[in-house]
């Protein structure tokens, strides 16, 4: 009993956490009505599908009672794997779905399939894997003329004024020495707080029809002009999908997703245009913002969590010789 | 001080665009901006001193003129910033930090 209880207690743990994720994402009406728009253009009866990062199942089960044929749900969550046999029997198409256990990056299947669906966008758009997991899937499970759901997916950005509740409020305590770090690292903001300065611009798309699972994202730029450069606290950045022909979802407002801050250094007052590069590569991560005042001012810097790292693997590095 | 060093005092050297400094805090710290995965190994901590030196590397000074600077600002005997000095840019240049700058007329 005492052996089993720690894999049980983790279990409960995982699903819980598990459904805790998929509850706010079932409960993001927005998001649920592009998907389900796109699948309702995208499956005929008759087709075979394939859900990706199949989660609670609902892209799965749908296609089913849209007609698909056959639907494989490939979930590498051993607990949720029930979840979405139930739900299929609730929808009553549980004999038209195979629930594989496995993880969509690496998941081995006989068949092919005439759509891929897979909702593995995070909040910085490519970090749960999205580009290489349909690239492999569309090189070895796409039937020649078959679709992705999503069929693209590219970064928004915009100046943005700095949120509200950046520090410690009410202010507890001095708390420099942590806003230095957090001034190189990109934080995620609730869409509420986030107040854009100039339209948003697409910074790179990544066409999941054509991408290699090996690409790089490329270093994005884009140029903005600010009224007030001393309002700028940030760029805000976002993502823009396209599920179908016509279907765009975007994640700056009224989804479970939320858009992505990088700080920038206070900026002069007056107006001014910057000049921003990204590198969104998460090993690699950088942003630069070259600032040109209308008066002549002119601003350049360079962020990077290392920067962050550096500072702390060196406090670390102290504190080991101290213990010596 | 030994002809060698002399003539290395007299070079002058330019910061590489492909790293980036920042002072956070009492830490400075050097990033090389590349074009694949960090290596996490090759980010540098520079003392107060070396970031005063590294913001100098302009493609202008000299090292002489550098070293000038450094006993300017710290209290340190000219023979150890001469000799810290050429240590740090050799360590910049085993990094491809720094690149030396064309002569001056």
């Amino acid at each position: 009993m005492s052996r089993a209880a720690g894999p049980a207690r983790a279990s409960l743990a995982r699903l819980a956490s598990a459904l805790a994720f998929h509850q706010v994402m079932l409960a993001d009406a927005h998001r649920t009505r592009a998907f389900a728009r796109a699948l309702a253009r995208r499956v005929r009866p008759g087709k075979d599908v394939l859900d990706l990062g199949s989660g609670s199942g609902v892209w799965a089960v749908l296609a089913a009672r849209l007609g698909a044929r056959r639907v494989v749900a490939v979930e590498r969550e051993a607990v949720l794997v029930p979840v979405i046999q139930a739900l299929a029997r609730e929808a009553g198409v549980a004999d038209r779905i195979e629930v594989v256990r496995a993880d969509a990056r690496h998941v081995r299947l006989r068949r092919t399939f005439d759509l891929v669906v897979g909702e593995l966008v995070g909040n910085e758009g490519f970090e749960e894997g999205l580009v290489p997991v349909f690239a492999r899937a569309r090189e070895l499970f796409l039937r020649e003329g078959g679709a992705l759901v999503p069929e693209a997916v590219a970064l928004v950005a915009a100046p943005a004024r700095p949120p509200r509740r950046l520090g410690l409020t009410p202010p507890l305590l001095p708390a420099h020495s942590v806003a230095a770090l957090t001034a190189h690292v990109p934080y995620n903001l609730h869409p509420s707080e986030l107040r854009t300065l100039a339209p948003g611009r697409e910074l790179l798309r990544v066409d999941l029809r054509r991408a290699r699972s090996q690409d790089a994202l490329p270093v994005a730029r884009a140029r903005f002009r600010v009224k007030d450069a001393k309002a700028v606290g940030g760029i805000a950045v976002w993502v823009r999908m396209r599920l179908g022909p016509g279907i765009e979802l975007e994640t700056r407002t009224r989804t479970h997703w939320l858009p992505t801050f990088l700080p920038l250094d206070p900026l002069p007052r007056g107006p001014g245009r910057l000049d921003v590069e990204i590198d969104w590569n998460t090993a690699r991560r950088r942003w630069s913002v070259d600032f040109s005042g209308a008066r002549g001012e002119r601003r350049s810097a360079v962020y990077t969590p290392l920067f962050a790292w550096g500072v702390v693997r060196a406090a670390l590095a102290r504190g080991r010789r101290r213990r010596r | 001080m030994s002809r060698s060093a002399q003539s290395r005092l007299a070079e002058v050297w330019t910061r590489s665009p492909n790293l980036v400094g920042r002072k956070i805090g009492d830490e400075f710290v050097l990033v090389p901006l590349v074009s694949h995965g960090a290596d996490l190994d090759s980010i540098l901590n520079l003392s107060r001193v070396a970031a005063f030196v590294w913001e100098r590397l302009d493609g202008a000074s000299s090292g002489g003129e550098v070293v000038d600077a450094v006993l300017e600002h710290f209290e340190v005997e000219r023979d150890r910033a001469e000799q810290d000095y050429l240590e740090l840019v050799e360590t910049l240049v085993e990094l491809d930090a720094v690149k030396r700058a064309p002569k001056r007329a």
